[in-house]
């Protein structure tokens, strides 16, 4: 069988698109969607059974997760507040409330922590949000900006029972 | 008589060492939250280094991990420890802007010679494919004998 031209022409159009696809992955920009993440996980750091009652002062221990994916290291600050729902935040605004408490920590890109946070409500009353906020640090303004992630944990906040 | 006094000036010694070290123990405290002051300054600085050089397409993770060890030191208010952490990833961030332009130029030319190979395999592939599987196909019946076929 000779060489037929039908058949070249098809293996040569295979190597030509296999071979524009490999220089369009050694070209193209490492990261091409950049975000950050924030997780509210219990006490084990584990997803679900998140206290649901908390006597006031007494302190809850919950576990924060941070991801980044922004091409670089971040300088990120968890910021703890405590508020209701008319006072969650939002994707562009963080909520009114005062800064209670910080975690800080910096990672690198495409890297995760977890660490463990001890809170407590002090007053009490129904449906209080814990909310966490992330901000990070841009080094070109020498400011703190809000990412635009939040978690929030509704709890009833009951009195500590007379001894 | 001797032994009195030596042990007089022993006394007032120790008194007026006491007494500086009173004197003296706020001046340090205050330092102390100076030192932690300028660490929080220092590590905005190393930061922005790390992220330069981040932004520059250098591995920054092992300076990164020091600086993460020494902001939590620093709000755990572990200040000694804290100093530690940084300079350690000071020298780390030095050493990496060092050897940046070499890394850099290392990897833009790993880049450029892959994209020139995976280019010029379309072209070499048109040129020496049929030359190639014409010489496979002759080599593989060369053992053969041709005859005339007669209709």
């Amino acid at each position: 069988m000779r060489f037929d031209d039908e058949v070249f022409a098809v293996v040569m159009a295979i190597i030509v698109i296999g071979s524009v696809f490999g220089i369009a992955q050694t070209l193209r920009p490492a990261v091409t969607e950049r975000f950050t993440a924030l997780g509210l996980l219990n006490s084990e750091c584990l997803i679900g059974d998140y206290p649901k009652t908390v006597v006031a002062g007494d302190n809850v221990t919950l576990c924060i997760f941070v991801f980044n994916y922004n091409g670089t290291p971040i300088y990120y600050r968890v910021q703890f507040k405590i508020g209701d729902n008319s006072t969650l935040p939002t994707n562009t605004t963080p909520s009114p409330m005062p800064v209670l408490k910080y975690w800080e920590g910096i990672i690198d890109h495409n890297q995760n922590t977890t660490f463990k946070v001890n809170v407590s409500v002090n007053e009490p009353g129904s449906k209080k949000a814990i909310i966490f906020e992330l901000w990070y640090y841009i080094p070109a303004n020498d400011t703190w900006v809000y990412s635009g992630r939040w978690t929030h944990l509704y709890v009833n906040v009951v009195e500590a029972p007379v001894p | 008589m001797a032994r009195t006094n030596i042990m007089a000036i022993g006394i007032s010694l120790g008194f007026v060492f006491l007494i500086s070290s009173l004197l003296l123990l706020p001046v340090s405290i205050e330092a102390s939250e100076i030192s932690c002051q300028s660490l929080e300054e220092k590590v905005k600085t190393l930061f922005n280094e790390v992220h330069v050089l981040s932004e520059r397409g250098i591995n920054v993770s092992s300076a990164v991990e020091e600086l993460d060890k020494g902001v939590k030191a620093l709000n755990q208010g572990q200040c000694d420890k804290a100093e530690t952490y940084l300079q350690s990833a000071e020298d780390k961030i030095n050493a990496l802007r060092e050897n940046a332009d070499t890394v850099i130029l290392q990897r833009n030319i790993i880049k450029w010679v892959t994209v020139g190979i995976l280019a010029a395999i379309p072209i070499v592939t048109y040129l020496l494919l049929p030359r190639i599987y014409m010489g496979l196909w002759f080599r593989y019946r060369r053992k053969w004998k041709v005859r005339k076929y007669e209709v």
